[in-house]
């Protein structure tokens, strides 16, 4: 192959249909396979590494291909932006058919094309030419078709625009696809994690847990975000809600928005949507010694044991405490708690230090436990039992884009598969070759024929019914 | 579930059983009267289920989406009214319900077996997104169920002519291959407007649209299954019976995806909202 020819080969091969096919096919297979394996990006590092312990042969697989972030492969990505590119050249010569359809001259065309369609009827009718092209153009005009007419020829068409919406939801499929590219490449998305009556700032060094998208370029807005009551919430009609959190946004130490945070309804400000994600309680421990007191809010979170639990290291006096926190304790042969409410306060402590167990008991709010380190008398008191809150901060630029492309994609989509172009072409040819249009023995000859892109029998059969009402053999 | 409920859903699932049976003896034995009288056996059924899923809605203060036996239930509502305001329309549909109305009577079954209590709505179900999301994916599966009976009538059809009458009060291979396509289009159209709106949610209650969640994955697997069966049959010209396979495919998918996935695979954001 000499150097010219390569450029047309790869134009070619890009714009085939057959690719496409490939492409599709290829990309539903990994897709599907992807949902098979456990993926990084859903079921997180340790419970992938348990599965590929539990799965040593496939491990292996597993590793060498990357298989646990299939979506994120730049394999897959380079098909998906593959099919954006096929899907694109595809559609740039149908673009200039659509449009030479929409916006070029009517085409009259003679019995010898008519006659070579698949859908054609010939029919005899003994009447004048005039008063047959009259009567043929009122039956297409209510069956909504435009007619215009040349001589003896009639073209008539309906749902014209029709023939753009395949091209544009191609094009609509690849802004799609670009646009989720950008939003990639541009977003952010982030964890705060806020103690209730206590402040986050929007920094990088702030989020517990984030992920920024290449060119985020490190955007970040320094607002303020303080939660002022995480509290359960309701319906007008009583319906529960789920947990809502009462937020202030300030920026600038001005306060810019008040309001309440909760499932389907997020905050916006500055492009950021900040959605409420988990919450768990914030247990205050404070320390005290004859010379000195210490003590911070500790996050317990919810596990999979169903229990709020904690595991902190007691200021510097290098005891490990581990808690289970019951909001709404029953004590009995086990302590359970009823309720996410905290109406009955208990934390479960065990305390060790350097591995051996000094204490282990209930310790209700505003109580105390007394032990002894180092010959120095301490107490720790369960001071305060707060709610915490986690919020789940993202900002993607392509969501704007996305969604418009959405619209016209599935407004293209419907007008492709329903609003279908159909034309008609017909000739009227006298038998005696009598062009005043009078009837004489043999009449006149109606060549019709028409073609529509899709829903080709109920063409055929308004083709028929068409010719049924003009009558004739 | 109340009595009345109970009652009026078994009563609805007879009903169709002996829908199914009426099609079936229709289609053998050719007493074309007889699809007159499976029809109105299926809109009794479908009147009893309505009122059957009317009164669960109104004791659980929320429509049929929250437990795995709602969703099925609705599902099997929709796909019946879907297939007889389809038949009241267009006539020669009629006989696919020897196809349709059997399928809808086993999904009632599979739906007796699960559990029945009304669970509380959870609160990120609580959007209007949902309406759209979930009605479309029922609306898709109606159609497509129909689309396929289509196509397997055309397999079953196709090459048998002079063999047997049985095939002859079938409308003919052409009619039902372009039924077939025309049910699978509409079908194709219901599962883009069910991913679109549920990216849309997605993005409201989890903050992203998409995040390869494994029922959303699986979702645009139906969707480009029907993608490829469109391409193939627009661009490539895979007519009849070609089409009819790549069309009972995709509703392998697409049940799977509707059915079976969310009980699949646990780690799905969705399994945790079906109660299952």
């Amino acid at each position: 192959m000499t150097a010219g020819r390569i450029p047309k080969a790869i134009y070619s091969l890009l714009r085939s249909r057959k690719l496409a096919i490939v492409l599709l096919v290829t990309i539903t297979l990994l897709s599907a396979f992807g949902t098979l394996i456990p993926q990084q990006s859903r079921a997180g590092d340790a419970y992938v590494a348990m599965w590929n312990e539990d799965h040593p042969l496939v491990s292996a697989i597993n590793q060498y291909y990357d298989l646990n972030n299939i979506y994120d492969s730049w394999q897959f990505l380079t098909i998906l932006a593959l099919l954006g590119v096929n899907t694109f050249f595809c559609s740039l010569p149908r673009i200039k058919t659509s449009l030479n359809r929409v916006y070029g001259q009517v085409r009259f065309t003679d019995s010898d094309f008519i006659l070579k369609l698949k859908n054609h009827h010939s029919i005899v009718v003994k009447r004048s030419a005039t008063k047959t092209i009259s009567d043929l153009q009122k039956i297409l005009n209510r069956k909504g078709y435009i007619t215009t007419q040349q001589g003896n020829q009639i073209f008539a068409e309906k749902n014209r625009y029709g023939s753009l919406s395949s091209p544009i939801f191609h094009l609509s499929l690849v802004v799609i696809l670009l646009s989720t590219f950008y939003g990639g490449a541009m977003q952010m998305h982030g964890v705060a994690q806020i103690i209730d009556g206590q402040d986050f700032t929007e920094a990088h060094s702030n989020y517990i847990h984030i992920k920024e998208g290449p060119f985020f370029g490190e955007q970040h807005k320094y607002f303020n975000i303080h939660l002022t009551k995480f509290h359960p919430s309701y319906e007008l009609n009583g319906k529960w809600r789920g947990f809502a959190a009462d937020v202030l946004l300030s920026e600038n130490g001005q306060v810019i928005k008040e309001d309440t945070i909760y499932v389907n309804n997020p905050l916006r400000y500055k492009g950021f949507s900040i959605d409420r994600n988990e919450y768990g309680f914030a247990p205050l421990f404070v320390l005290r010694s004859n010379d000195s007191i210490s003590g911070s809010y500790i996050i317990a979170s919810y596990t999979d044991d169903h229990q709020y639990t904690a595991s902190f290291n007691i200021a510097d006096t290098g005891i490990l405490a581990d808690v289970v926190l019951y909001p709404d304790a029953i004590v009995g042969d086990e302590i359970i708690s009823i309720s996410d409410f905290p109406n009955n306060p208990l934390a479960y402590l065990n305390l060790s230090k350097n591995g051996e167990l000094i204490y282990s008991g209930p310790l209700k709010l505003n109580d105390s436990i007394k032990f002894d380190l180092d010959s120095t008398e301490m107490s720790l008191e369960f001071n305060d039992l707060e709610y915490w809150a986690s919020f789940y901060i993202h900002r993607d630029a392509s969501i704007p884009i996305l969604y418009s492309a959405l619209l016209i994609c599935l407004l293209s989509l419907t007008a492709a598969l329903f609003y279908i172009p159909r034309r008609i072409w017909v000739e009227i040819v006298d038998n005696d070759n009598n062009t005043t249009g009078t009837t004489d023995s043999t009449g006149i000859t109606i060549n019709i024929g028409g073609k529509a892109d899709k829903k080709i029998l109920s063409f055929k059969d308004e083709l028929l019914e068409i010719c049924n009402e003009i009558g004739g053999t | 579930m109340s009595d009345t409920e109970s009652i009026l859903f078994l009563a609805s699932a007879t009903m169709y059983a002996i829908s199914a049976a009426a099609y079936i003896f229709s289609m053998t034995f050719r007493k074309d009267h007889w699809t007159v009288r499976a029809s109105q056996f299926a809109v009794l059924g479908a009147v009893f289920h309505t009122v059957s899923l009317a009164l669960r809605w109104i004791e659980g203060g929320h429509g049929p989406y929250e437990t795995m036996f709602e969703i099925l239930s609705s599902t099997a509502l929709v796909a019946v009214l879907v297939f007889l305001i389809v038949q009241y329309k267009m006539d020669k549909i009629k006989l696919t319900g020897v196809l349709v109305m059997p399928a809808l009577f086993i999904m009632m079954g599979i739906t007796a077996t699960l559990p029945q209590e009304i669970s509380p709505i959870t609160p990120s179900l609580q959007s209007y997104w949902l309406i759209a999301h979930i009605g479309f994916a029922k609306l898709a599966y109606g159609s497509v169920l129909i689309g396929t009976s289509c196509g397997i009538f055309y397999i079953f059809k196709s090459g048998k002519e002079s063999v047997s009458n049985f095939y002859e009060r079938l409308p003919s291979l052409e009619a039902l291959d372009d039924l077939s396509y025309r049910f699978i289009a509409a079908g194709f159209l219901f599962i883009a407007v069910m991913v679109a709106t549920g990216a849309v949610w997605a993005n409201k209650t989890w903050g992203s649209y998409w995040s390869w969640d494994p029922l959303e994955t699986w979702s645009l697997v139906s969707w480009f299954t029907y993608g490829i069966y469109l391409h193939l049959r627009l661009t490539h010209g895979w007519y009849g019976k070609k089409a009819a396979y790549v069309s009972i495919v995709g509703m392998i998918v697409l049940i799977f995806t509707i059915f079976i996935a969310s009980t699949v695979f646990s780690l799905s954001d969705h399994s945790a909202y079906m109660n299952i």
